[in-house]
């Protein structure tokens, strides 16, 4: 989406304008739940902290500075509601999600399916191992693809930080990882 | 011994054998319906609190008319009215609007939108 469509988008989505809604929603959805589930959220929770997200997102746009992309900045508000998610869940420690459709592979075999729902799971337990700042370095870059100037704007830390985390989280899945993973 | 090119590779392996989860049309179409709820809600608790001003100021402004009309002479709101208007049914008048003034208040209240039910 360019810019300049998005800022219209965004001031129609303000006002709750069924197009503008359902546009932004198709855009962000998928990423910001792909990061929840990824960062160890239920998919049920996942969808109220998105909702959350866009509720937040709707009122706070006045505050939004054009100087960062809105993809950061949803991220941002998204983020800071997981942590509030993750402090009202502290004492609970829940199994990776098993639900949700998984992007089409090459081969949709019920066989292959299930070999990639493995692979998920293992790759999921791997980063729920990770201790959870390390975890989301590794979430927002390798998936959703964030420089490590963005991911420090986005968690308030120097970007000498965000190296570090990350290094820590390299390290810590090279641990995790099976001898399998490194043929 | 692993060279950390290619550690760096099979990690990113590893984390990409994680596929996306597509969320569906119906999952993104019941996203889009609680967002527009969530943000109506939003545009309706501003409009209460309008309303909730707009009850605030009207009805002391009725009462304080209708009350020094009849228990405060000297600064009579027939009297000045009078003066501005001299009509004889002045007091009638009064005494109309603040009986259509407590009517409608109620009635004000209850066709608010955050009255009407439904989720809140």
């Amino acid at each position: 989406m360019q810019p300049d469509e998005e800022l219209q988008y965004l001031q129609a989505f303000q006002k709750g304008d069924h197009r503008s809604v359902a546009i932004l929603v198709d855009e962000y959805y998928p990423a910001l739940l792909n990061f929840l589930l990824r960062m160890g959220c239920q998919p049920s929770d996942a969808e109220d902290i998105i909702q959350e997200t866009f509720i937040k997102a709707a009122r706070g746009l006045s505050r939004y500075q054009h100087k960062d992309r809105f993809r950061t900045w949803l991220f941002k508000i998204c983020h800071n509601s997981l942590r509030d998610y993750y402090k009202k869940a502290s004492r609970r420690r829940e199994l990776p999600h098993d639900s949700g459709t998984m992007a089409a592979s090459e081969a949709n075999s019920p066989e292959n399916i299930m070999i990639e729902k493995e692979r998920a799971l293992r790759v999921q337990a791997a980063l729920n191992q990770l201790p959870p700042k390390q975890r989301l370095v590794v979430v927002l870059r390798y998936y959703h693809g964030f420089s490590i100037n963005e991911i420090a704007h986005l968690v308030r830390s120097p970007a000498g930080t965000v190296k570090s985390r990350l290094n820590g989280a390299i390290n810590g899945l090279k641990g995790l990882m099976t001898e399998g993973d490194w043929e | 011994m692993n060279e950390p090119g290619h550690e760096e590779t099979k990690i990113t392996e590893f984390l990409m054998s994680y596929p996306d989860t597509i969320p569906s049309p119906q999952e993104k179409a019941r996203m889009v319906r609680r967002v527009e709820r969530e943000i109506e809600k939003g545009r309706v608790g501003r409009m209460n609190t309008m309303d909730i001003l707009f009850a605030l100021l009207f009805v002391p402004v009725l009462l304080v008319l209708a009350i020094s009309n009849g228990m405060v002479p000297g600064i009579s709101a027939g009297y000045i009215l009078n003066q501005v208007y001299p009509t004889e049914s002045t007091h009638d008048i009064l005494l109309y609007v603040f009986i259509v003034g407590l009517l409608i208040t109620p009635l004000l209240l209850t066709i608010l939108p955050v009255n009407k039910g439904g989720n809140k």
